[in-house]
């Protein structure tokens, strides 16, 4: 009995020890797994001199054509560099941030406005680090870097961190052409002839097609909806105060829930994810959806629609275009400031950013031109539907708005609440978020965390061209 | 004279120790050490350490990047918070429709398959099989379950005319909670049921014999034999079943994110989405907020798993 004890005991402390050899193991098998990739790099190239640089990505679109270049970058580059391409689309910010307060960041990561990164939180922690001084005077030319400088989204003060190289457009009214001639309509140009038009579609749908789908559970109020109040010349901060001010969106909130009570909108549109809505609008079941140039890619591939469809501009408040569409610049890449290899990763950079690179990147239609240098260089022949989605002379970039935390709901969330039928009162949500934004603003302010942006020559039809100032109160 | 009494109480100190080393070894409390060292240091490592960690960020406004001091407002912000309270009532809402529907059923089921009869092993394994597989992934088929447009169960009634239109069950808040709970007792019971008839294989057989012998009907049978005699097991049950369905947030993510409308917003899956975030929302992330709302959470689940334990007392004194 006390035999079969001891060698019980024995077996369990075997056991314990290999757990721990096992922790250790793994704890050190990531690092064995980074030396390992530079290792199957190495015996690629096989040479061991080459400077490995370690690139990520969250753009999983593009990766056929990354790949490729960085494959054909790898083996005819006499700059001794090893491009370490590396895909993270989950929680891309976080790992980011834990890879840094860790030590392992990448030498260089994709970075684009739609990730909503804040580049002061970015900069201050030490994650990205400025390019100004590096870049080459061809790479100023082909990506305009002089004009494509966004205070807050791209650049801080004199600083430059990333170079956007495409741009996603801002969002368009995307319709079923022959839903919208069965019923009757025409593309809406008012928010009330999108109601009409929605109520029409569905009643001619006879319950197997609908007037409008929204991705409820997959950020419904920015996918287009707020273009709608942008082209109004409705925005959430009133740059020429420096404070919040929701009162504008009333009438889309009340638009938006009268499709709603109508029983024009789609069947469970409120707690669908945007994959779904694709689909369905895809299938023939929607006459019209909204969202920006993701779509032209989305429609034709991965849920190629054999309805025709067609693509208008937003609708606004009275017909009148008063304000900007947001567009998005994309596809930059940032520099760690934990990098090492410096000189080799800015190589790597520019690399990106060359005009034979962005010329097949560009006419793949993985994005649109930012720079209109690139725009004249590609063959618009070949980017396909994406042609629908170029820049219209009402889009622009907004000056980035004071990064605040109010004490609630965000307000897209709050305001998307607003518009369903069981919703909370308008009246009292716009009320509310003015207070809590405002209030988050101040205490932010107080706090040192932000500063408030005024624009006293604020133009809403070109907001990127006003004078920023920053104040401590 | 004092050093010999010194040298002595030092000699007998270490006798002392060495005895003890000897006893303990003797008493196996070495491999006890060395068994529990793994568990302990997970502990500390995985639950302790972030446990302390997050009693720091409640005085602090922290998005990852860079905490600022603020003092008790993120306590000052709890008690005005209304999507937080109506949380906990969400949080007790969910809790008590699935408990309430949950056991019974586990109970009944395990009562039945613990007749022996033919196929009971069968059914057995099927109802244990939601248990395995992931709460996102059954979740995932409960979506299209409950899709409003071609969704299987509108399908279902409307073709026995018992609805006209499509209804939205996961986007109306008069249909999202009860569809919730109909996934939570679709995937849970399984496991009580299991749970249930581990208990019930505890109870002799020779009991059940001398009922029936004494002409005890089924029903007298199972609620004067079977119930007193699962007791024990049916306190340990329920407290399982009460915190777990305090805690459950995972399908809630899935299926609706919280909404429509905060309506199936329960307390863990709005701190999920304040220290995470959720592709359904535009929350912005308040780590410390979270930490703070946690620990009330946690205090609110402590005090009603203690509530819980003092009644149960009770059932052991009935029986």
């Amino acid at each position: 009995m006390k035999k079969n004890k001891k060698i019980i005991a024995l077996l369990l402390s075997l056991t314990l020890l290999l757990t721990l050899v096992g922790c250790s193991s793994q704890g050190s098998g990531g690092k064995a797994g980074q030396t390992g990739t530079e290792t199957a790099n190495d015996s690629n190239t096989g040479s061991l001199e080459k400077t490995v640089i370690t690139v990520w990505s969250n753009n999983r679109h593009d990766q056929s054509y990354m790949e490729t270049m960085i494959e054909e970058f790898n083996k005819t580059n006499d700059l001794g560099i090893e491009i370490d391409y590396v895909i993270q689309t989950d929680n891309y910010i976080n790992m980011l941030t834990i890879a840094s307060s860790s030590g392992q960041s990448p030498d260089l990561f994709a970075i684009s406005t739609s990730d909503e990164i804040d580049l002061q939180s970015f900069v201050d922690s030490g994650i990205i680090s400025p390019i100004t001084g590096y870049l080459s005077d061809t790479f100023k030319t082909v990506n305009e870097v002089d004009r494509v400088q966004y205070e807050g989204l791209n650049t801080i003060g004199d600083e430059i961190y990333w170079v956007p190289t495409g741009m996603r457009s801002g969002a368009r009214l995307i319709y079923n052409v022959d839903l919208l001639s069965k019923a009757g309509a025409e593309v809406p140009k008012t928010l009330d002839e999108l109601v009409t038009a929605a109520a029409d579609i569905t009643k001619a749908g006879d319950g197997k097609s609908y007037g409008v789908i929204f991705p409820g559970q997959s950020s419904p109020f920015g996918r287009w909806l707020e273009g709608v109040a942008q082209m109004s010349g409705v925005t959430v901060y009133d740059y020429t105060k420096g404070e919040y001010n929701f009162d504008g969106y009333k009438p889309l909130i009340e638009a938006v829930r009268k499709m709603f009570d109508d029983g024009s909108t789609f069947p469970g549109t409120a707690s669908m994810k945007i994959d779904p809505i694709r689909a369905q609008f895809a299938e023939g079941n929607v006459g019209i959806h909204g969202n920006a140039s993701q779509e032209a890619g989305v429609l034709t591939e991965q849920f190629p629609m054999e309805d025709e469809w067609a693509v208008a501009d937003l609708p606004t408040y009275t017909g009148e275009v008063k304000g900007a569409l947001s567009i998005t610049p994309n596809f930059g890449w940032a520099l760690s400031s934990q990098s090492k290899n410096t000189e080799k990763a800015i190589d790597v950079l520019e690399y990106f950013g060359t005009e034979e690179f962005l010329k097949g990147y560009l006419e793949g239609g993985y994005t649109l031109p930012i720079s209109t240098y690139m725009e004249s260089k590609i063959d618009a022949s070949k980017v396909g539907r994406l042609a629908d989605f170029s820049l219209k002379d009402y889009e622009d970039v907004y000056p980035i708005v004071p990064s605040v935390t109010p004490e609630g709901p965000s307000y897209k969330d709050a305001l998307w609440s607003a518009c369903l039928s069981d919703g909370p009162d308008i009246d009292e949500t716009i009320a509310t978020l003015n207070d809590i934004y405002n209030e988050a603003l101040d205490k932010a302010i107080s706090m040192g965390k932000v500063k408030r942006l005024v624009i006293e020559d604020f133009d809403p039809l070109h907001p990127s061209q006003g004078t920023c100032t920053y104040l401590t109160e | 004279m004092n050093e010999t009494k010194k040298e002595g109480t030092a000699l007998r100190k270490k006798m002392n120790y060495r005895e003890k080393l000897m006893n303990a070894k003797n008493n196996g409390s070495f491999s006890v050490f060395f068994m529990m060292m793994p568990s302990v240091f997970l502990l500390c490592v995985v639950s302790i350490y972030p446990f302390l960690w997050l009693f720091k960020y409640v005085f602090y406004d922290y998005n990852g990047f860079i905490a600022y001091f603020t003092g008790f407002d993120n306590f000052k912000r709890v008690l005005n918070d209304s999507i937080y309270w109506n949380s906990v009532l969400h949080t007790f809402e969910y809790a008590v429709l699935k408990l309430i529907i949950i056991l019974p059923l586990a109970l009944v089921v395990a009562v039945l398959l613990s007749q022996k009869l033919k196929g009971s092993n069968f059914y057995r394994g099927v109802y244990f099989l939601p248990t395995v597989i992931s709460a996102a992934v059954y979740s995932l088929i409960f979506y299209f379950i409950f899709a409003s447009y071609n969704g299987v169960l509108n399908g279902l009634l409307s073709t026995l005319g018992i609805i006209d239109r499509p209804v939205d069950w996961l986007g109306s808040s008069k249909t999202a909670m009860n569809s919730i709970i109909v996934v939570a007792v679709w995937g849970g019971f399984g496991n009580y049921m299991i749970l249930f008839l581990s208990g019930l294989s505890s109870i002799p057989e020779d009991v059940y014999e001398s009922a029936r012998i004494d002409g005890a009907n089924r029903l007298s049978i199972f609620f004067k034999i079977t119930l007193p005699l699962l007791g024990p097991m049916l306190k340990v049950i329920l407290m399982l079943a009460i915190t777990t369905a305090l805690k459950d947030y995972e399908s809630i993510l899935v299926l609706t994110g919280g909404g429509p409308n905060n309506r199936t917003q329960v307390m863990f899956s709005y701190i999920y989405t304040l220290c995470f975030g959720n592709d359904s929302t535009n929350t912005s992330i308040q780590i410390g907020y979270g930490a703070v709302l946690s620990i009330i959470s946690a205090l609110i689940i402590g005090i009603i798993t203690v509530i819980y334990l003092r009644i149960s007392k009770k059932l052991d004194d009935l029986y």
